[in-house]
């Protein structure tokens, strides 16, 4: 009898305690996720902390911030673990192939949105959130080109929830000393203008290598001078009257937009061809200007620490683009999303995170200023959760710039030949500044090589 | 006397030619902080590049990866192109000449043309991305070579040696595993070590077939984190991980060069 | 000869050569079936259309293949020739060279041979770089403004040739030095006895010996050059302005950067057709070697 009540104390703590063991015990999820580098935190993604905790870099204050450790703290019950693929940007598109042919189980993919349709089209990705992604975008003022550029035919396969605008930073004592103000610059007659005396300026009274730096070789320098072509009433591509695609960059905007270019390198513009600097030789003040994007902004203020805006901002200044004199500013408008695939084994985890990120501003903010990008939302834009952030880095007048540029952008055409037009526009731009190419030759070639490409 | 001197000044001259850009990653892989243009000499050499290299997490998995498949490779290849070479090189089989043949284009052909073909089979057996197929796709690269090497090995062997084994009743394998592997304890090693080099220095399949963090192989870990920063480039990253690549280069010309021109005499370039 | 079981031989060569025939023969085949179906990454993974011949037309309607072709006859002439040039007289002064001297450049000479692509592409890449190289620096230092090699047309092309001279030469300098090697030293002396002045016996008595060797060279650094283009891939993507797209490279963008896999395999086929031409004369002349 004593034996069967000490079994039955022993049988009944073990089982008590394995209760309280069973309700402490959280539901542990694992997202697997692949994404780009980016410089708030290069090896970690911005999602969340990754993995155990065992690495020597220290987690960032602002993972409290982070969507999956704002998701787990609104639903008690799961653990979340992140595992996360950083691919770097010159490496993604092969990556992004090899995951979708091998159907990988990611739960997440950061996507560029001239890939969408691509990459909707091979079948890997669902839009099975289409009504929820719509909605959101309704409810928070998202610019309609971001909420096109998110579509294909017809689905919403995310939310481009982040962009970047072109940018020209100056040094303004150069400029000054060259004898113009900011606004002299901002229309693209201006810089050309003043382009050869802020050069000579820069390379006599301040020892630079050069005034106006134009990288080349980057990735993203391939739809560089859409902002002008769009301005001046062309773009890559336009309907016809009877609803299909052609060029419509064969026209006079087309052959404006590239002379301007080749202008600009004429007129004492050092086209950058090695490697991708970023801001990097323009902080070692090797050159009085630069042409790079707002996610550079990181690179001035780190730089200078110590300096309040007022100080930054009369050191440097910032253009998101020249405008023609008589047009309007207009900028191409890309950005990245997440997409789910289809094999994701935690599909409605991934998109409840993704969701917690965007219904919160706190957290949505913390990720636009880890990525150094501007968001695309009416509601984000005057978050004060943001702007108040953003703000330090961005300073007043830089900020409103950049806004301007975001919200009259123009998305990308929605098609899954987009890389192979885009290129042949890219081979045209080439041709001229510096194949020694006469434009109008260059953009009908081109033209006829879309032509072909549209008709597959 | 001047025309002796001359044929030195013109060996030295492309010595330098290909000493030049090692010694430029060796340079810049040895500065403390780089700024361009570099120093032409590491004055103050440090290591701080290789030491941040060696704390990046995806470094270390690639190199534990890019260990683990080279060795493995490398065993199995020395494994079976010693079956191969032994074959070809003591025994007579219907075919031999047709499958020589086969093998010499099998070896001429640049392994690199079949990246597609290749990527869409693994792509259909389900092993895209996966270390063993990683393992299989690297005997591409050296059996060729590796059977010539064993087979010209084992053609210097004695045939009095072996007839005496013959005597003593020993059968065709045995013979392969008691004469001739432990004869060729030298080729062994060189085998090993061609095989190693051309998995552990492997870049186009790397950076092509494998996208996993956990899987990810050596040079595809470099090519991540040198271009890790978005838009810039670690320079830093990408002098010392190169030293890491030429380290097997080291190693076989201090041990392996005799078995080296011993392949090259068939050729066999990546 | 001991005797054994007819299939024996069969299990010895087995796994080799079924990872070769495997990764090779099989492959080819696989390949011509993507090549004569419509396959992009968007169905890689659904129904294969059969087209026939169609992404051949594609390819050669392509204005681009034309450029890669041109750029692949640029890049292996030139490449080709310097390699035979200076791989051969490289291996001349070797070969005359004291054994001490020989001793100490030959390693020194194989290390491209044996170097990482990557390690090659970085270390050029580094050398001709507009502000992180050498040669920029000498160019400056004389007063002329730097260049960007990888970054202007002709210069790009220049640079990937000098790197693939760079790696391709130390395999002709051993091929012909051993080459060398072979020739009898008594023919040597023999010829100066009969007062053979030098240079008839280069022309008479050596070069007909190294005649083969030279061919067979040639024909291997011919296929490797070709079909060479991981270096290229990493010094210049092929860029700009497609000036260093040869035509392999031409193939493998289309597939991993722009997701055109039959397009790809077309390419593959036609590289391996050519390759096929240029082995089936190189087995010629081997079997020659076998066989006298």
């Amino acid at each position: 009898m004593k034996k069967f009540a000490l079994s039955v104390l022993i049988l009944s703590l073990v089982l008590g305690l394995g209760l309280v063991g069973f309700a402490e015990e959280k539901e542990v999820i694992t997202l697997k996720v692949m994404t780009t580098p980016h410089p708030g935190a290069p090896h970690y993604g911005y999602l969340g902390p990754i993995g155990d905790g065992t690495t020597e870099e220290e987690i960032p204050e602002w993972y409290e911030n982070s969507p999956v450790v704002v998701y787990e703290k609104n639903n008690p019950g799961v653990e979340i673990k992140l595992d996360v693929d950083v691919v770097p940007k010159s490496n993604y598109t092969k990556q992004l192939y090899l995951a979708v042919s091998a159907n990988k189980k990611y739960d997440l993919v950061r996507i560029d949105e001239m890939q969408v349709a691509q990459l909707a089209e091979t079948g890997y990705f669902t839009p099975q959130f289409s009504e929820e992604y719509k909605q959101w975008a309704e409810e928070k003022g998202l610019y309609p080109n971001f909420v096109d550029g998110s579509t294909y035919e017809g689905d919403m396969y995310g939310v481009l929830d982040r962009t970047g605008s072109r940018a020209i930073w100056v040094w303004k004592d150069v400029l000054h000393a060259a004898g113009y103000t900011m606004e002299d610059i901002s229309t693209a007659e201006g810089l050309l203008d003043a382009l050869p005396d802020i050069t000579k300026t820069a390379k006599e009274e301040f020892d630079m290598s050069g005034g106006l730096e134009y990288p080349f070789d980057a990735g993203w320098v391939v739809d560089q001078s859409w902002g002008w072509l769009y301005q001046l009433g062309g773009s890559i591509l336009e309907k016809n009257e009877d609803g299909e695609w052609v060029p419509g960059f064969n026209n006079e905007a087309g052959v404006k937009t590239l002379n301007y270019i080749k202008d600009l390198v004429e007129a004492g513009a050092t086209l950058q061809r090695d490697w991708q600097w970023m801001l990097a030789n323009f902080m070692d003040r090797k050159y009085a200007m630069t042409y790079e994007g707002s996610w550079a902004v990181s690179a001035v203020t780190s730089a200078y620490p110590d300096k309040s805006h007022e100080e930054l901002t009369d050191m440097v200044g910032v253009i998101p683009t020249t405008v023609f004199e008589g047009k309007k500013l207009r900028a191409l408008a890309g950005g990245w999303m997440w997409m789910i695939p289809r094999a994701a084994p935690n599909p409605e985890v991934a998109h409840d995170v993704i969701m917690t990120m965007l219904n919160n501003r706190e957290s949505y903010a913390h990720m636009l200023i880890q990525e150094g990008n501007l968001p695309t939302s009416e509601w984000m834009f005057e978050a004060p959760q943001y702007k108040s952030k953003v703000t330090k880095d961005i300073p007043e007048p830089w900020y409103e710039q950049f806004q301007r540029g975001v919200a009259g952008g123009v998305h990308r055409p929605s098609l899954a030949t987009y890389s192979q037009i885009q290129k042949a526009f890219w081979d045209a731009t080439q041709k001229v500044v510096v194949g020694g190419v006469s434009a109008e030759k260059a953009l009908d070639s081109a033209a006829n090589q879309v032509e072909k490409i549209l008709e597959g | 006397m001047t025309e002796k001197r001359v044929r030195i000044f013109i060996l030295v001259a492309w010595g330098m030619f290909t000493l030049l850009p090692i010694y430029w990653v060796m340079d810049i892989s040895f500065q403390k902080e780089i700024s361009f243009p570099p120093q032409l000499a590491p004055l103050n050499p440090s290591l701080t590049h290789y030491t941040s290299l060696l704390n990046e997490r995806l470094i270390v998995t690639g190199l534990l990866n890019s260990i683990l498949v080279s060795v493995v490779a490398a065993l199995l290849s020395v494994i079976i192109t010693t079956m191969a070479g032994y074959a070809f090189s003591r025994l007579q089989f219907k075919g031999k000449k047709l499958l020589f043949v086969g093998l010499l284009m099998a070896f001429l052909l640049p392994p690199n043309l079949n990246i597609v073909p290749i990527f869409s089979l693994f792509s259909e057996l389900g092993i895209l991305g996966s270390r063993y197929g990683m393992v299989f796709l690297y005997q591409l690269l050296v059996t060729p070579l590796n059977i010539f090497l064993f087979m010209n090995y084992f053609n210097t062997v004695e045939d009095a040696i072996v007839e005496s084994a013959i005597l003593d009743g020993a059968g065709v394998f045995q013979r392969y595993y008691r004469i001739f592997i432990p004869l060729a304890k030298p080729a062994l090693v060189a085998g090993f070590i061609f095989a190693f080099r051309f998995s552990w220095s492997e870049y186009v399949y790397a950076t092509t077939m494998v996208t996993e963090n956990s899987k990810i192989l050596f040079t595809a870990a470099l090519e991540r984190a040198i271009f890790s920063g978005q838009y810039t480039v670690n320079f830093g990253y990408m002098a010392s991980g190169a030293m890491f690549l030429a380290l097997p280069v080291v190693v076989i010309l201090l041990f392996g060069q005799k078995y080296l021109e011993l392949g090259l005499q068939l050729g066999g370039v990546d | 000869m001991h005797k054994y079981r007819a299939f024996v031989p069969y299990i010895f060569l087995f796994p080799a050569l079924a990872i070769l025939f495997f990764f090779q023969f099989f492959a080819w085949g696989w390949n011509i079936n993507i090549a004569l179906r419509d396959v992009t990454i968007m169905n890689f993974r659904r129904a294969w259309p059969f087209v026939g011949l169609e992404n051949f037309r594609d390819i050669f309607t392509d204005p681009v293949t034309l450029i890669t072709l041109r750029n692949t006859a640029i890049f292996a002439t030139t490449g080709i020739l310097s390699q035979l040039l200076i791989g051969t007289g490289i291996a001349y002064l070797l070969f005359r060279a004291e054994r001490k001297v020989e001793n100490f450049f030959r390693p020194i000479f194989i290390i491209p041979w044996l170097t990482s692509v990557l390690v090659a592409s970085f270390g050029w890449r580094l050398v001709l770089g507009r502000d992180t190289g050498i040669v920029n620096m000498v160019i400056s230092s004389l007063g002329f403004e730097p260049i960007s090699f990888i970054g202007r047309p002709v210069t790009a092309m220049l640079a990937i040739v000098i790197a693939n001279i760079w790696r391709g030469t130390p395999f002709t300098i051993l091929l012909m030095n051993s080459a060398m090697t072979s020739i009898n030293p008594q023919l040597v002396e023999a010829s100066k006895i009969d007062g053979a002045s030098q240079w008839t016996f280069y022309t008479k008595i050596a070069l007909p010996i190294l005649k083969p060797f030279i061919l067979m060279n040639t024909i291997l650094i011919t296929v490797w050059t070709i079909n060479a283009y991981g270096l290229i891939l990493n010094m210049t993507g092929g860029g700009p302005l497609n000036a260093t797209r040869v035509f392999p490279l031409h193939g493998y963008l289309a597939a991993f950067s722009e997701g055109r896999f039959s397009f790809a395999a077309g390419i593959t086929m036609l590289s391996v057709a050519m390759t096929l031409v240029l082995i089936f004369f190189y087995l010629r002349f081997y079997d020659v070697e076998l066989v006298d």
